[in-house]
């Protein structure tokens, strides 16, 4: 196992110098002083800091240099949450597509087990195997199992955790507003806990999920202090939003954000 | 007093000359389109018979320089009923090609961008009906940047891409999430239980169902919104928050939406928040929609006291740091997620 690992991050590490040959940087997580974040790699520079976990969404810092340096080509190394993350970003018109090029890494297994993941690789792999596509039951599971007072009850139980971190939306590839909804005190008081059940979590679902942004990479859930079990919640709007209106994020180049909802 | 020497002939050529103004003299000026124009709810003076009138008969100034040239949403109430088929809102918008082509500006309030928060991803100008809003270069903060931008002739006000906007990057004056959400929450401050009907501001076609919206009855308070496809979930949930115990949105049916496709925008978002509704352990009776068309008339009494039975059954729920509610949380759910300093 731990050989293996070590041969995808060799791979990987290839992959992005022979790509570093010609692009004017690649964003991929780094390591220093034990702190893993997204770092942009540029030609010249030592790869010895690329690492591979824990798990990160890229596409926002792919966002963030393009508008800084507009007529830059870079690379970044996707896995297929964040390819799909970047499907999204071209379809809000927030990254120009020929501006970047994906280095596609496909998880492994293990990691697409944990993530419950339905598609754990991007469109064009360039590095690992593609693993076998893993379904998440924990929407059905949760409405099959409880009734609804029970139902009601976890969510005031679970939304009245929340301490208001905002991390949920900070580490979201796909939350890109400059003025956030979820600060806005027309919708949410400030300096107020337990927030408003349930319209502080609602805005921050609808307005990524129910937007046809989320691509469920379940960043929001990993990233919350609270534990609170987000994904359900995003898993029925991703799936409203499929059945109703035939969109699912990231799956397709639209140029276009859909109208169907928002807000 | 209309001075024969002031009129202008020269005027009604440019009208008939204009496409969409062709049929401007066949009017008979019997006033069916005045009968059943939804517009003079809410703007007595407008009269299109007048325009008609007054647009046959030369008058350029008087017609050029009105507000009502600007009022008529083409909703075409007028046109399946007009004896001589004049398709008045052609016409009318015949007169505001002129009117822009001589500097004359559509008076009252269009959706305003916020530059400096606008992200421009497009998504209001898709949602637009009128094709008001294209995404273009704007100075911003001694730089260029990309933003909506909103042709104020074209705009009718009616709050869609506000609706859409995730940022609340563009709005229109007197339906800001800010006035309408004030609205709900003033109606509240009423301490008695009760209801909410947001209602758009076109599907009531009968006197009776609109005195009904005026004084609604016991328990129930209406608000009025454009086109119920400015009606956000956001809106429905801090309403059910601010305590009414259930809330109703009234749009138009299907096909008869005074701004083309507001009510198909708000219909989807219906088919969500009932999922939504469902997951969260709520009521389906909580958010309700209803559709009313041209031929529905009387249908509207009926829906606002199923409403107030409906919200009158449910049990009150406990919304936001009310005291019973904090009670229920326990102190931290796992060691895990336990405070520093006490583990």
């Amino acid at each position: 196992m731990m050989e293996s690992s070590h041969m995808l991050l060799d791979q990987v590490r290839q992959a992005v110098a022979a790509a570093l040959e010609t692009l004017d940087g690649v964003v991929a997580l780094s390591v220093e002083h034990a702190n893993v974040a997204p770092h942009l790699f540029q030609p010249g520079d030592d790869l010895g800091s690329l690492v591979l976990e824990p798990r990160y969404p890229l596409a926002l810092t792919v966002r963030e240099i393009l508008k800084r340096y507009p007529e830059a080509h870079i690379g970044v190394v996707a896995r297929g949450c964040d390819e799909r993350s970047l499907v999204e970003l071209y379809n809000w018109k927030q990254v120009d597509p020929d501006h970047v090029t994906v280095i596609g890494l496909a998880c492994t297994p293990e990691e697409a087990a944990e993530c419950r993941c339905a598609q754990p690789y991007p469109t064009a792999v360039a590095v690992g195997e593609p693993a076998e596509s893993v379904e998440d039951a924990v929407l059905a599971e949760f409405m099959a199992t409880k009734t609804r007072e029970e139902r009601l009850a976890f969510w005031q139980r679970q939304f009245a955790k929340c301490m208001k971190c905002y991390g949920c939306r900070d580490v979201c590839p796909l939350c890109f507003c400059e003025k956030c909804a979820m600060e806005e005190p027309t919708w949410v008081a400030r300096g107020r806990l337990p927030v408003a059940f349930p319209t502080f979590h609602l805005i921050k679902a609808l307005h990524t999920a129910g937007a046809g942004k989320c691509v469920e990479c379940h960043a929001c859930e990993l990233a919350c202090p609270a534990d609170i079990p987000l994904s359900i919640l995003y898993s029925l709007l991703r799936r409203e939003v499929k059945e109703g209106f035939g969109y699912e994020a990231g799956a397709q180049r639209t140029g276009n954000p859909p109208v169907f909802l928002s807000a | 007093m209309i001075k024969s020497q002031r009129l202008d002939h020269g005027f009604v050529e440019e009208i008939l000359a204009e496409p969409g103004g062709e049929h401007l003299l066949t009017c008979w000026s019997c006033g069916t389109c005045a009968a059943t124009c939804l517009v003079r709810r809410y703007e007595p003076a407008f009269n299109p018979r007048l325009v008609l009138r007054r647009a046959g008969l030369g008058m350029r100034e008087a017609v050029l320089s009105s507000a009502e040239v600007w009022q008529c949403s083409a909703c075409d109430a007028c046109y399946p009923r007009c004896p001589k088929q004049i398709h008045i809102s052609d016409v009318m918008k015949a007169i505001r090609n002129i009117a822009i082509r001589e500097g004359y500006e559509r008076p009252g309030a269009a959706a305003r961008v916020d530059t400096e928060s606008c992200i421009a991803c497009g998504l209001c100008a898709a949602a637009c009906p009128y094709e008001a809003i294209h995404i273009e270069e704007v100075a911003s903060n001694g730089t260029g940047k990309l933003a909506a931008q909103v042709d104020a002739n074209l705009c009718m006000g009616c709050g869609i891409c506000n609706s859409v906007c995730l940022s609340s990057s563009i709005s229109v004056e007197g339906i800001t999430d800010q006035v309408v959400s004030q609205d709900i929450a003033a109606l509240r401050r009423q301490p008695a239980r009760g209801a909410l009907a947001i209602v758009c501001n076109w599907c009531l076609h009968a006197t009776t169902d609109w005195d009904v919206a005026q004084n609604p009855p016991a328990g129930v308070r209406v608000v009025n919104v454009p086109c119920s496809g400015r009606v956000t979930p956001t809106f429905l949930t801090t309403a059910l928050m601010q305590g009414y115990d259930a809330v109703l949105v009234v749009g138009c049916k299907t096909d008869e939406c005074h701004y083309k496709h507001g009510n198909a925008l708000e219909q989807g978002r219906a088919e969500v928040v009932g999922g939504l509704l469902d997951l969260l352990g709520l009521e389906p009776e909580r958010v309700q929609f209803a559709w009313i068309g041209a031929l529905d008339r009387g249908r509207f009494p009926a829906l606002l006291d199923k409403l107030a039975a409906d919200a009158n059954a449910l049990a009150p729920v406990h919304w936001g740091d009310t005291p019973g509610y904090r009670g229920e949380v326990p102190a931290y759910p796992s060691a895990a997620t336990a405070p520093r300093g006490e583990g």
